[in-house]
This record gives structure tokens, sequence and C-alpha cells, in this order.
């Protein structure tokens, strides 16, 4: 791998981003954000970031809100949600609307996550 | 023994081949050299060895030489070592070198001995014999240039002067006498040198000579060798087998050709294999004779024999063999032989083609003869075909030799034969007659015969000629016509319609046995058509009718050359009864066969019917309610009139439409309900529907209907029964119900405040306690209708109260789910990152491994249970989701795991690969559940529940049956009511089967149960599925 695509995950748990980072970082190079509010400040800071992952359920605004913003000025990045719940009617919504590729659910699976963006990742670079 | 194996010992220890093995490439010459070299070498070794201590004790015991000559033996321990070298060097390869240095270092020792020596002359002019006889030994030792030896004899005469004139400066007192032996010494060593010089020429040369022998032998050898090959392979391939054979019949070659062609291998040819062996044993005689006339006289013979391949085959051949000469000495014989098989079939064809021309000519039909006019038809000459016809050969015949002509004559046959041919000749006419004639082994066969009487000329009979044709296949047809046109008779008079034959005089020939049966009449009773008519149509003015009719219809039958287009009539029979008949004919060219059916049962049969019909329509158009039959299209096809006041329509307009063309719309629902009722039992009965009028108005109906078989089609008879008014006055009914509901509540209230104003004052108001009581009552009555009222409303509440303890219940488990997922993603976050962190710094093992393992799997359970949990907790209301059932059912098993663990087992069998269906995930989980845990919970102790899934037509038909304690007959009809419930208190609500009643027929679905008592319960969903999907 001569380059690493930088990857922003963002999670209220703390736990959660120290696991996704250790467990990510030799794949992607990950940044973590606790809060939506960080997320969209770290995206304003590193605007080479291609992948954005969000948890569903935090608190002040949650991962679909937050992603739809981040979308609006970072149309360009690949978003996902990786999330606690099961399918629910607006995350299936964002999917056909095409805000978000796919919806993760936890506890995540290492492989399917790695697998989902690589094939993201060539769709966007060749399409 | 011992000797030998002291020899082998020594061979092994001194194997000069093994060692001196660097010279297997030189020619011959230098090997032998070399192994001369080599012992030489060896041999002066030992010698050496031996003398050196022998000279040494020799000079130490001579003390008057004053002790040891120590020269001499530095000189000798010296050569020794040399010598010890060139062994080395020889070994090695260098046999060149070493000769020289041989020569070199023997010479040098000779002449250092020579000139140091101390001794009296004599013994040093000794010592150059030594010199001659190693100078003569050169030859053997120099391998090539033969110019050596020349600088050797020159070298050592060299020498000798010189050696001359110190020997004549010390010991002058010989003089001219050692001038003399040295004069002689040196003419010695030149002629030895001469010698040797041209014995190893002569050597050299007869070897080059022989070498060149060598080679052009074996250049002629190879020349041989090439040609022989070249013959050979020609012989090899040549198409033709040839063969070599000894003079005992032993062959010793064949070519390949021949090995295939006879079938064999080389193998076989090795192991043994004789001429004899191939040949036709009746050839063997003739080939040994001919072979033998081959040898005697040396003439190449040609001969024709069968042969036999090694696999039996048997094939004609043309063998040449001619002798097989070594030295002009005879060794055996050479063939060739040749295939001639194809010669023979040409030549067999020839002669088969022949012979056939031949008997062509002799089979030209007919037998000639010459008889006498006897009774024995004495033959004068017959040919000879007489035999194929009556098996014997004409010279049986001729003068009667072995038997008489009259002799094979059919003996019935015999006396008309007679009879003709003696009429014949009487009446001097040929004859022809046909006759049998009585084959030889008993067959019959008939002949034709033309003859003539031959006369002389004063009319003396002299004999009979004829011809005899064999006629016996003609006759035979003829006969066989002849049993046929019985046998069609037969048919005629057993078939089973009435038949009558006309012919063209009106008289009728035949009446079958039908035609008696049905009508009575024998054909003595109508012998002619006229008589027919008169019996059968009694009726003056239908018979005058029924007569013009036929004979236009006969007419043209004739003109058109087809049947006679048969018609209904009304006959009367012999004993005056009428019967309708359909009559039909086929004119022939002399008679007309007609033909009578009697459809007079069928008639009667059609009128009831008929009658039957009328009377079914007449109670139709009486019922008050719509009636309508229409066929499987819907099309309808019988309505009555309460159905055209219903729709506001004529039955003219109605009929041949649909109901729903004339805006009669069933609700979708009724209509499934309808279709698959009637697929199933054929009957729907009293479904309760509403039905949209063309004005859209709205009626409620009580609609049932029936499949029927009408005219031998499926048809659907319909009524529906309007309820309309009915429903309107139920709906005023419950309005009004709720009304005073609400009204008896307020009252309630108000009349137990004036209850108790009453009763206080009760003793005051006696006087007007009876009407009070009398209030009471209505009070009372009115307090019934309120409790049960009450009743009504409370269920209503329960029902509520469920389904918002199933919302709550919703959101809690999402809650849950989410709450449980987060950590259960911290734990597997730690898993993966501590599983990748052992195998970076290699600390994994099988402890690990398990720990790891069981962490993993940990995880996943608790996953899988927070998932199906999940799926309950979706409360949209979305009805067109994919319900996977397959996988719903999965989920729920998950739920009730810790319920059917150790317990039950389940025992899947799901048929259809796709159970998907259009409906609400979360409700569908809701169904199963629900089933299932009934199933559970039906079951004591131990028990199997089986679930099956499978596809019907549009429907998934899913099965889930237990071995529990099953419900009871009276139970079944009441299990899907709400509060209905056999658990005890706490265990159910008695709303769970309502409920899933409920959510399956919002899916457009059905729940049927069949259930016995202690032998379970199975549970019967169908699911519409979404075919378009």
């Amino acid at each position: 791998m001569s380059h690493k695509h930088k990857l922003l995950y963002v999670d209220d748990e703390p736990i959660n981003l120290q696991l996704f980072q250790i467990n990510f970082q030799k794949k992607f190079n990950v940044l973590t954000a606790d809060s939506a509010i960080e997320g969209l400040e770290v995206l304003n800071n590193n605007t080479d970031i291609s992948i954005v992952i969000s948890d569903m359920k935090m608190p002040l605004m949650n991962g679909l809100e937050f992603i739809k913003l981040a979308k609006e000025r970072f149309p360009e990045i690949l978003y996902f949600i990786l999330t606690g719940y099961g399918l629910t009617n607006e995350m299936s919504e964002a999917i056909s609307s095409g805000m978000i590729i796919k919806y993760f659910s936890k506890p995540f699976n290492l492989n399917e996550i790695e697998t989902t963006i690589e094939i993201a990742l060539q769709k966007n670079m060749f399409g | 023994m011992k000797l030998y194996n002291i020899k082998f010992k020594w061979n092994l220890f001194l194997n000069s081949d093994k060692i001196l093995k660097k010279y297997t490439e030189e020619d011959f010459i230098i090997q032998l050299k070399a192994r001369f070299v080599f012992y030489l070498i060896i041999g002066f070794v030992a010698a050496l060895l031996i003398l050196i201590p022998i000279t040494t004790i020799i000079q130490y015991n001579n003390l008057s030489n004053q002790g040891i000559n120590r020269p001499l033996l530095m000189v000798e321990l010296t050569l020794t070592i040399a010598l010890v070298g060139y062994l080395y060097l020889v070994i090695l390869g260098y046999f060149r070198i070493v000769s020289h240095l041989i020569l070199v270092t023997v010479f040098v020792t000779i002449w250092l001995v020579l000139f140091l020596d101390n001794s009296n002359i004599v013994a040093k002019l000794d010592t150059i014999v030594y010199v001659l006889v190693v100078l003569s030994a050169a030859p053997i030792l120099i391998s090539s240039k033969k110019k050596f030896i020349i600088v050797y004899t020159f070298g050592n005469v060299l020498l000798l002067v010189v050696f001359s004139i110190i020997v004549n400066k010390i010991y002058v007192e010989f003089g001219k006498t050692i001038f003399d032996y040295l004069l002689d010494t040196t003419m010695a060593m030149i002629f030895i040198g001469l010698v040797a010089y041209n014995n190893f020429r002569i050597n050299n040369t007869a070897l080059e000579k022989a070498n060149n022998d060598i080679k052009a032998r074996e250049e002629a050898e190879r020349l041989l060798a090439l040609s022989e090959k070249k013959y050979r392979e020609m012989t090899e391939f040549l198409p033709q087998t040839i063969f070599e054979a000894d003079l005992s019949g032993r062959i010793i070659y064949v070519n390949k050709f021949g090995l295939e062609k006879y079938g064999f291998t080389i193998n076989d040819v090795k192991k043994g294999h004789y001429i004899t062996d191939t040949l036709d044993s009746a050839d063997i005689h003739r080939a040994k004779d001919n072979i033998g006339k081959l040898i005697q006289t040396g003439k190449p013979q040609t001969n024709h024999y069968i042969v036999s391949k090694k696999d039996g085959t048997k094939f004609p051949v043309q063998i040449s063999t001619s002798l097989l000469k070594e030295d002009d000495k005879v060794v055996g014989i050479r063939g060739v032989s040749i295939d001639i098989s194809e010669l023979k079939r040409a030549e067999k064809e020839i002669k088969e083609s022949r012979d056939q021309f031949q008997s062509l000519v002799e089979n030209i039909p007919g037998i000639t003869y010459r008889c006498k006019l006897d009774d024995n038809w004495t033959m004068l000459f017959m040919s000879g075909e007489i035999e194929s016809l009556c098996g014997y050969p004409s010279s049986d015949f001729i003068q009667n030799k072995e038997r008489s002509f009259a002799s094979v004559i059919h003996p019935d046959d015999s006396k008309s034969v007679t009879f003709v041919v003696e009429n014949a000749i009487l009446n001097n006419n040929p004859w022809e007659i046909e006759f049998r004639i009585i084959h030889r082994n008993g067959h019959i066969r008939w002949v034709y015969e033309k003859g003539r009487a031959i006369k002389d000329d004063k009319d003396n009979l002299l004999y009979l000629d004829g011809f005899i044709f064999d006629d016996t296949q003609r006759k035979t047809a003829e006969i066989a016509l002849t049993a046929s046109e019985a046998r069609y008779k037969h048919l005629f008079m057993t078939a089973p319609i009435a038949f009558s034959s006309v012919n063209l005089t009106g008289e009728i020939t035949m009446v079958n046995k039908v035609f008696t049966d049905t009508l009575g009449y024998t054909i003595e009773d109508i012998p002619t058509i006229d008589f027919w008519w008169d019996k059968a149509y009694p009726d003056d003015k239908y018979r005058n009718e029924v007569k013009d009719q036929w004979g236009k219809r006969i007419k043209n039958a004739i003109i058109n050359k087809t049947l006679v287009e048969p018609g209904e009539y009304i006959l009367t029979d012999k004993c005056g009864k009428e019967h309708t008949m359909i009559v039909g004919a086929s004119v022939h060219t002399d008679y007309i066969l007609a033909s009578f059916i009697d459809i007079t049962e069928r008639k009667i049969a059609e009128k009831n019917l008929r009658q039957s019909e009328d009377r079914f329509r007449a109670m139709i158009e009486l019922l008050p309610h719509s009636v309508f039959v229409s066929d499987m299209k819907g099309r309808l096809l019988i309505i009555n009139d309460a159905f055209c006041n219903e729709l506001d329509c004529t039955k003219d307009q109605a009929l041949g439409k649909t109901p729903m063309e004339l805006g009669y719309l069933v609700d979708q629902n009724t209509q499934n309900e309808v279709s698959y009722l009637l697929n199933k039992i054929g009957v729907a009965e009293n479904l309760e529907t509403t039905i949209i009028k063309k004005d859209k108005s709205i009626s409620y109906v009580y609609f049932s209907c029936r499949l029927l078989q009408f005219n031998e089609q499926p048809v659907i008879l319909s009524s529906s029964i309007n309820i309309t008014s009915k429903k309107q006055i139920e709906n005023e009914l419950e309005k009004y119900r709720l009304n005073l509901e609400q009204l008896v509540k307020e009252r309630t209230d108000d009349l137990a405040v004036a209850n108790e104003e009453l009763l206080s004052a009760n003793e005051e108001y006696q006087a007007i306690n009876e009407e009070l009581y009398e209030k009471n009552q209505i009070i009372k009555k009115q307090n019934d209708d309120l409790n049960s009222a009450l009743k009504h409303l409370k269920e209503t509440q329960s029902q509520l109260i469920h389904s918002e303890k199933m919302a709550t219940l919703g959101v809690l488990t999402a809650g849950v789910a989410h709450e449980i997922n987060n950590p259960l993603n911290f734990i597997m976050g730690g898993y993966i990152g501590l599983d990748n962190y052992l195998t970076e710094i290699n600390k994994h093992n099988s402890t690990t491994a398990v720990l790891l393992e069981s962490i993993k799997t940990g995880i996943e359970r608790t996953s899988a249970i927070v998932s199906s949990l999940n799926q309950f907790s979706r409360d949209n209301e979305i009805q067109s989701e994919n319900c996977d059932i397959q996988t719903i059912i999965d989920n729920c098993l998950v739920m009730l795991n810790n319920k059917i663990k150790n317990k039950i087992s389940i025992n899947k069998k799901y048929g259809p690969e796709h159970s998907i269906i259009l409906g609400n995930v979360g409700k569908m989980h809701q169904v199963f559940l629900n089933l299932l845990n009934n199933a559970i919970q039906a079951i004591d102790d131990y028990g199997v529940i089986e679930i099956s899934i499978d596809k019907q037509e549009n429907n998934l038909i899913v099965e889930i049956s237990d071995t529990g304690h099953g419900i009871s007959r009276e139970n079944l009809s009441k299990i899907t009511d709400p509060f209905f419930t056999t658990k005890n208190a706490g265990e159910g609500t008695g709303l769970g089967l309502a409920i899933t009643q409920n959510i399956i027929k919002d899916h457009n679905g059905q729940l049927k149960f069949v259930s016995e008592i202690n032998k379970g319960t199975s549970v019967i969903v169908s699911l519409p599925l979404n075919t378009q999907q």
C-alpha cells in the first residue's frame, strides 16, 4: 500500500474510537471525533479525507444529521453509518437516496467494513 | 582352492587393468607397453629392495674394502626412490615420459657405476654389457618416435668414447686391447641400435596396416548392413506376405504385412509355427507334395490353397514358393502368398449369375405334358417343374414308373376332371379346368389346366397335350374373399344398429336381427318396400311426407355420391307402438342399405328434462333474492328477476355479460375468499360482503355460491341476499347503544345519589315505596345493561392496553438493543485488536485460541439475540416490506431458544428456496413468535415441533405442528376470540391468537387450526405470495 486513505470515525463512545483506531490503522489513516461538531471541524482541517463512518445515536446531532451537513460541503466523501440499531426507516431512506452507501451494525465486522469500503473506493475512482 | 585364493588376491593387488585404466582409450600397443613398463618398474624396485641389503651386508663383512661403499649405496637408494616415482607417473598416465626417464635413468646409472666404480678394469668393462641389454629393450619402451632409438644409441657410443679415453689414461697397461674391446662394443651398440630401430619401424608399419585393414573391413560391413537393411525394409513393407521356412516347414521369417494379414505377432512365429499350421487341413497333403516337388526339381511352384488366420477365419491364397539356398545348399523354402479372396468372389459371382440364368430358363411357368387318355393319365412326357408343384420328379410319372398322375389329383376332383376332359374330346374342343393336386407334403395345390386332344388323320385319338399352371395363390385369394363376404354378412346381421337392404326393384332382401328386435318386422312381413311404407307409416299424410322427403334425399345422394342425409322419423312397429328413429342410408350400385337408430328413450328423457328445467326456472324466478348462474369466466347464463331488479337492468341486457360489466362489484377480499373456497370445497356460503353498484351505492349482502355441472359444463350458481337495511339498523343500534352507555353512566351516578336519598328517607316515604321499588327494578335492569356495556368497554380497553404494551415493548427493545450493541462493539473491537496484536508479537497458542474463540462466539450469539429482538421493535406500519418467512421463523426460534432447549426438538421442512411475502416484518415476527410460543406451551415435557414451509399456487403455506396436549373441539372454535384462554391467570392474556388472526387478516392471509386432544395441534398459515416480485 503506497498510500493509505484518510478515514474519519465519529462516535460518542471514547472506547469505540480507540478500538476503531487500533483495528483499522493498518489499512487506513484513521482520524476520530467524539461528536458531530468535532467531526465537522476535523473535516474542515483535513480536506483529503475520503471516507467517513459515523455512529447513529449521538447527543445533539445524530449520525444522519451530521452526514447531511458534511455531505453538503464535501460531496466527494464516501459516507457510512455504524450503529447498534437495526435498520430503521430513516436509515433505509438515507441509503436509497444515496446519502450513505451502507450501514454497518454493531458489533462491527472488520472484513465487511474493509471490503465494502474497498469496493466503494474502486467504484468511486472509475465511475 | 587355496592357490586360487592367493592368485585372486594377487590379482586384486596388482590388477594392472584397473590401475592402468588411464590407457583404455590408447591403442593396444601402448596398453601393452604401459603394462610392460609397469611390471618392469615393479620388478626393478623389488630387485633393488633385495639387492640393497645384500650388497650392504657383503660390503660390511668384506672389511678389506674399507667398509661400506657409500656412493654405490646412495645410487641404489636414489634409483629405488626414482623408480617408485616413475611407477606413480605411469599410473597417472605419463607412460611416454616415464619410458624415456627409465632409459635415461638406467643409462645414467650404468655410466655412473662405470665412471665411479673403483674395482678392477675387467669388472668395470663388464658393466657395458648392461648398456647393450638396455639398448636392445628400447623399442619396447619407446612408444612413437623411432628417432629416439638413434639418439640413445649414439649417446651411449659417445659416452663410451669418453669412457675409453678416461680408461685409457688410467689403465695404460691395457692399451690396444682396450681399444679393441671398445671398438667391438661400439660396433655392437650401433648394430643393436639399428636392429632396434628397424624392429620398431616394422612393428609400427604392421600395426598401421592392420589398422587400415580393420577400417576397410568395418566400412565393408557397414555398407553390407545398410544394403541388408534396405532389402529387409522393402520386404517388410511389401503388400504381400513373404515368408521363409526351414526344411522342417518351420517358419523362420514373415514380413510385417504377412504378420498382419494372418493375425500373428512376431512372438507367435518365434515360439515355433509351421507352414502346415495355417493351411486348411484339406490342403496339407497337397502342399506337402508340392514342397517335395519343389525340393526335388528346384522349380518354383505356384499353387492355390485355403489358409486360416490366427482367429480361424479362412481365405483363399495363391502361394508361390522357391528354394532358399545357402552356399548352394538347400536350407529351406521362401514363399509369397497373395490373397485371392476377391478373385474367388468374382468367380463365384459369375458362376452364381450363370446358375440363376439357367434356372430362369428352366423355370418358365407351366408344366407341359403329353399323356394317354386312360384312368391313370399315363404320362409320355412331363416337364420337370411338376416336381415343385407336387413334390415328385417328372420321371416318376413317365409310363407310371413310380406313380400315376391320377394318384396326385384330389379324389374329390378326379371325377370332374375325367368328365370335363372326355366331354371336350367328344366335342372336339380344348378344355380348361381347375382342380386340386395333393402335394407330397400333404398340402393341397390348386392348378389350372388347359389341354387338347391330338388325333391322327383318321380321327383316332393319339394322345393329350396340355399345360398345367400353379393357381394356388389366386384360388386361395378367391376363397379368402368368399370367407370375407360371409364375415361381412354376419357383421351385418349382428350389428348393434338396425339395418335393412332394398334392391333396385324395391324388394327388401335383408333385415338384420336388431331390426326385427326393435320393430318386430321379419323379412316375411315386409317382402317389398311398399309393404314397409304401409306398415311403418300407417298415417297416409305422414307417409306421403316421408316418402317425398326420402325420394329427394336419395336423389341427392346419388347425384353427389354421398350418404343419404339422415332424418328423424316416427315409425310404427309391428305392435302399433311408435318409435322415434334416426333413419340414414347408403346407396350402392344394386341396393340401398338403410340404418335405423331408435332414439325414443332419449326423446322422452329430453322431454322430462325440459319440463324439470322449466320447473327449476320458475322456482328461481319466484325467489326474492338475486340468483344467477354464470360460466367459469363469469358470463351470466341464467338470471332471475330479483337479480335484474337489484341491478336495474333487463334480462336481455344482462345475459352473456359478467356481473362486473353490469356494475356489480364485489370487494376484492370476498372475491379471493370465494375463489379459494370454490377451488377447495366447491361451495362458499353466507359470506357477508359489500357490493358497489353502478351508481356507487353500497349494498351489504350475504353472498353464497356453489359449483355445479350444467349441460356437462362447470357453472357457478350464486345468490346474494341484500342485508343493507338490516345492516343500517345494526349501525343505528350500535350508535344508539353508545349513546345509551353514556346516558346510563350519567344516570347511574345520579341514581346512586338519588337512591341513597331515597333509602334514608325510606321510612318517611313508605307510601311511595312500592313505586320506588318499581323504579328500582327499572334501574336494576338498566344497571344490568350498563354492566354488559361496561364489560364490552373493558374488553376494548384491554385490547388497547395490549397494543399499547406491544408498542412500548418495541421502543424498549430498540433501546435495549442499542445499549447492548454498543458494549458488544467494545468487546468485538477488543477481540479483533487482541487477536491481531497476538499475531503480531507471535504469542498465539492453543489456549489463546480457545479464549479468543469463546469471546467471539459469545459476541456472535448475543448479537444474534439482540438482532432478533430488534425485529419486534420495528414500529412502522409499512405493509410492503419483503418478509422472508424462513428468516423470521429462525429469528423467533432464537428468541424462544431458552424455552425450547433440552425439551423440544425442532424439525424444519423448508420447501421453497424463497419464502418472501410482502407485509410488515415486525408484525410477521409477532405472528410466528406467538404461534411458536403456543406450540411450545402446548408441550408439557418433551415433544417435537415441525415447521414446514411450502408453496401452493400463489400462497405460502406455513404449517407449525406440535405434539402437545391439543385443543378440544368446543374450544377450537373459540381460540381466536379475544380473552379466550385456557392458560392460568398471568400466563396469557387470551389476546395472542386474536391479534395474530388480525395481523394475518391484514396480510390477506388465513389462519386455520387442526387439533386432536393429546395428539397435538397443527396451525396452518396461508399468506399470499406476491408473484410480481
